[in-house]
């Protein structure tokens, strides 16, 4: 009782120890494409980027950052989809619309333009506070594998579940017609009469009086209490059993992908717009084949003019200016929804293509990992660093060798 | 137009009019459902005449129900169901356009689930009605 007690402190405090080794040692995944170009060129975290749903919401959002459109924002972040935002929402950006593996669709889904401005403060180490910094890029795939089989498995559930809850609905709205409130029917009628008796009113200003979007608002009021109190034990199940999968629901998808980014950034010297040059700029693909059985082959290349950390430099800051960057990579990983083992093979190829200073090299990772309680992960990776030297690592290592020692007769 | 956003509210609600004329013009709606990754499902139909979908998924593309002279009098239904499988936004809405009549016009309804996985009725109520 005690050794398992003590394995399980040790093994806990390894993977702890282990975790925060790997963070900083064994990195993969480190050309994948960031999330929001523009952001990523001037350094703004992820959580800071504004990316509003509609045209309202992005005014609203701008008027705030510009101190009501008077000046220029001083530190502003946005993405914005603009076949979502700026074509009337004709697209079907639902989990439904989503699905497309059409060209056309999918470019109009994933578009996003980036947008971002930065005056850095005195803690800013990177960029010069008496500059200003604005980068733009945009994002878009132009393959986008099908949903896998738990992805359909999870909406088709969701989906029937919502077409009882319509139903149910339907049925309740057709019982409202048919009941004719005496309250609501008048209230209808006291709403025609604002057309039939309007004198010298075109429709839409009768549309637009307090006194039709009042009737409006107590009619809509009276449906909603009916449909309410009629659905509630129906809506309640119905909810209960959609959150049980739409809570956790992620879509994963199967077969082709090639997603393209791309973001340019200025720096204003002297905060005056008249005096720019170009502060750094990026472009990154990421192009591969995942299959159904969670085996993904992803190949990764970045071009970088002038990165804050040159890559190929063990990521140090960049000293030597405008330089250019090429780094690519190839990873092999297996994953699978609800599986406690996931492994992945990666080789980056690093260079710098305007200095001969700095070799180029490369690096090649084996990353297994296998979970043992909830947040609880054995891990173990091996593979050749840049330097050429091998390492080994994770808490795996660490649990065996502890074990070794711990039967080991003193 | 009528716009709602009522947030953790299980049930938005509008009951609408649309002005149509003396003709044989047709008349178009359309129904866009969001925001993006949401799941949706919807039904239409023009109560006690004809149905119009029933558990479509996503959006009802432009679709003509019926000409001006048709449509007066009568009561047009949407229901839909949108639940959050989105892990980027909890926002969620309904959008309803109408060509076709004396007016067009767009009724836009939204809300703001609280939690994760959370979901929203909406139930619209149109009548089709001659000034």
């Amino acid at each position: 009782m005690k050794i398992t007690t003590l394995l399980t402190v040790a093994l806990c405090s390894v993977t702890v120890t282990a975790l925060a080794q790997n963070e900083e040692g064994i990195k993969l995944d480190v050309l994948r494409a960031p999330v929001s170009p523009a952001s990523n060129l001037l350094g703004i975290a992820t959580t800071d980027i504004d990316k509003p749903t509609d045209v309202s919401a992005f005014m609203l959002s701008l008027q705030s950052a510009s101190s009501s459109f008077a000046k220029l924002p001083s530190n502003y972040a946005v993405d914005i989809s603009p076949y979502y935002l700026f074509t009337k929402k004709r697209g079907d950006f639902t989990t439904n619309g989503l699905q497309s593996t059409k060209y056309e669709d999918i470019f109009k889904q994933t578009f996003i333009i980036s947008a971002a401005i930065r005056n850095p403060d005195e803690a800013e180490t990177n960029l010069n506070v008496n500059n200003t910094y604005a980068g733009l890029g945009l994002k878009f795939s132009i393959l986008r594998g099908e949903y896998d089989d738990t992805t359909k498995t999870k909406l088709d559930k969701i989906i029937g579940l919502q077409k009882k809850m319509t139903d149910d609905l339907a049925k309740t709205v057709r019982e409202w017609i048919t009941r004719n409130d005496p309250e609501y029917a008048a209230l209808v009628v006291q709403r025609q009469q604002l057309f039939t008796n309007r004198t010298g009113l075109t429709p839409q200003q009768v549309i637009n009086s307090d006194q039709y979007k009042s009737l409006e608002r107590q009619i809509s009021e009276k449906l909603q209490n009916f449909t309410d109190q009629q659905t509630a034990q129906v809506r309640q199940e119905i909810f209960a059993e959609i959150k049980q999968t739409a809570a956790t629901f992620q879509t994963s998808r199967v077969g082709l992908s090639w997603d393209i980014n791309g973001g340019v950034s200025g720096e204003f010297i002297d905060k005056r717009f008249n005096r720019s040059r170009v502060y750094n700029a990026g472009v990154w693909t990421n192009f591969g084949y995942t299959t159904k059985d969670g085996i993904a082959l992803l190949a990764l290349a970045r071009y970088l003019h002038n990165p804050n950390q040159i890559f190929a430099l063990d990521n140090q800051p960049n000293k030597i200016g405008n330089i250019n960057t090429l780094d690519g990579g190839l990873r092999l990983a297996y994953s699978r929804p609800q599986s406690k083992f996931s492994a992945s093979a990666e080789g980056i190829y690093r260079s710098v293509l305007s200095s001969n200073t700095i070799d180029p090299s490369w690096r090649m990772v084996f990353n297994a990992d296998y979970a043992i309680f909830q947040n609880q992960k054995l891990t173990f990776s091996f593979g050749r660093n840049f330097d050429g030297t091998v390492s080994k690592d994770g808490n795996l290592i660490a649990a065996l060798t502890f074990l070794a020692g711990f039967g080991n007769n003193r | 137009m009528a716009k709602k956003d009522t947030a953790a509210k299980e049930t938005i609600a509008l009951d609408t009019l649309y002005l149509v004329g003396d003709t044989d013009q047709s008349i178009a709606l359309e129904v866009i459902t969001g925001g993006i990754n949401q799941t949706s499902t919807i039904n239409v139909e023009i109560i006690g005449s004809q149905i119009i979908a029933k558990g479509i998924q996503g959006n009802l593309p432009q679709t003509t129900i019926g000409s001006n002279k048709e449509l007066q009098g009568k009561i047009l239904s949407v229901t839909c169901s949108i639940a959050d499988t989105s892990r980027d936004t909890n926002y969620t809405e309904l959008r309803i356009r109408l060509n076709g009549g004396i007016l067009f016009m767009e009724y836009p309804l939204f809300a703001t689930v609280a939690e994760e996985g959370d979901s929203v009725n909406y139930v619209c109520v149109v009548r089709f009605f001659k000034p």
